[in-house]
């Protein structure tokens, strides 16, 4: 049963530009949906929700609540913490916890071509093996920023002055696909670049345990299998985001 | 009393032939080689401890003694890793 978000127009005025992506899908998809009711109030497919705060805190907290539920909802994909590109016929995912810099190498991924699919939460279609787009916007300090910027990437980005404090979103999206290969990233300040391939039962531990807890069942496992067998997997240990970006790139051709 | 393995632990064989255990409980997976993989399957509480290992020895032909050491050292990490239901 949908359950419905009303407030102070400000506030969802700023919810509605942060979840925007998902504001044209139909309901009956089982992503992340929300819309504007007649009467100006949205209406998304979720949970009973209830906060309290300033404008930009509760559509901050409203945001990570409402693409998580519906998310959670989501649950037929296997769920996996991670960012994902594509370029062509090149699929990437870049599984990995927060601090592991999946979000910057994604943008160091786009700086070189790639379409993200996500910086944040890898959705995996268990029977097509295809993973789809999540344009859930990438939450950024200023430092990130920097780094978009560095990398040209302005242009391709809504930024924050446009959005909300701590947000950007990319312009364009990758399309649904099967993935190509995957790279475990870990930034390590100071670490020598290292890339080892892993092997499928290496992978699959490691993949297992970036899996969001409401996805692990014996169906999203033995798509996890699949997904370990018939793609490379990788890790890699760097402190240079280009060093970091080139390798990557170098595996993938 | 003969070895049996938790029901809800969810096992995986991959086409290279290993096998992943994944403890729901814990969220941990655990990998095992062919050996642990045959002991593990026939943690069944059907077979004791000296049944598997005189199965493996027919599988490996490994020597008597040896393969009941191994066995009971495999099936006493399983249990302190709590992936059996009986004690060992």
């Amino acid at each position: 049963m949908p359950a419905t978000v009303v407030g102070d127009p400000q506030c969802l005025g700023l919810l509605s530009k942060l979840l925007a992506p998902f504001s044209s899908r139909a309901f009956a998809d089982p992503c992340a949906a929300f819309r504007q009711l007649s009467d100006g109030r949205y209406a998304v497919e979720t949970a009973t929700l209830c906060t309290s705060g300033t404008c930009e805190a509760v559509a901050d907290f409203c945001e990570w609540l409402l693409v998580t539920q519906a998310a959670i909802h989501c649950g037929d994909h296997l769920q996996l913490h991670g960012g994902a590109v594509q370029r062509a016929e090149q699929l990437i995912l870049l599984p990995g916890l927060s601090g592991s810099g999946k979000t910057t190498l994604t943008l160091g991924m786009m700086a070189s071509g790639f379409l993200p699919l996500t910086d944040d939460l890898i959705l995996l279609d268990p029977r097509q093996s295809t993973v789809r787009p999540f344009e859930r916007c990438f939450h950024v300090d200023a430092s990130t920023l920097t780094i978009a910027s560095e990398l040209g990437l302005n242009k391709q980005l809504i930024l924050p002055e446009a959005l909300a404090q701590g947000f950007c979103r990319p312009r364009h999206w990758g399309v649904s696909g099967v993935p190509t290969c995957i790279v475990l990233p870990r930034y390590c300040p100071g670490a020598k670049l290292e890339l080892n391939r892993l092997r499928p039962a290496q992978a699959w531990i490691a993949l297992a345990n970036l899996c969001m807890v409401t996805g692990k069942s014996s169906v999203h496992f033995s798509a996890l299998s699949r997904l370990v067998e018939q793609t490379p997997t990788y890790q890699i240990t760097y402190d240079h985001l280009s060093q970091a970006v080139e390798t990557i790139i170098q595996l993938t051709q | 009393m003969n070895p049996i393995a938790r029901p809800d632990v969810l096992t995986q064989q991959l086409a290279d032939g290993s096998t992943i255990l994944f403890d729901p409980q814990t969220s941990i997976a655990h990998e095992l080689n062919a050996t642990g993989a045959l002991i593990w399957e026939y943690c069944d509480g059907e077979h004791s401890i000296g049944d598997i290992a005189a199965l493996l020895r027919e599988c490996f032909d490994t020597p008597t003694v040896e393969c009941q050491k191994d066995v009971t050292q495999f099936l006493e990490t399983l249990q302190q890793r709590a992936l059996l239901n009986a004690s060992v």
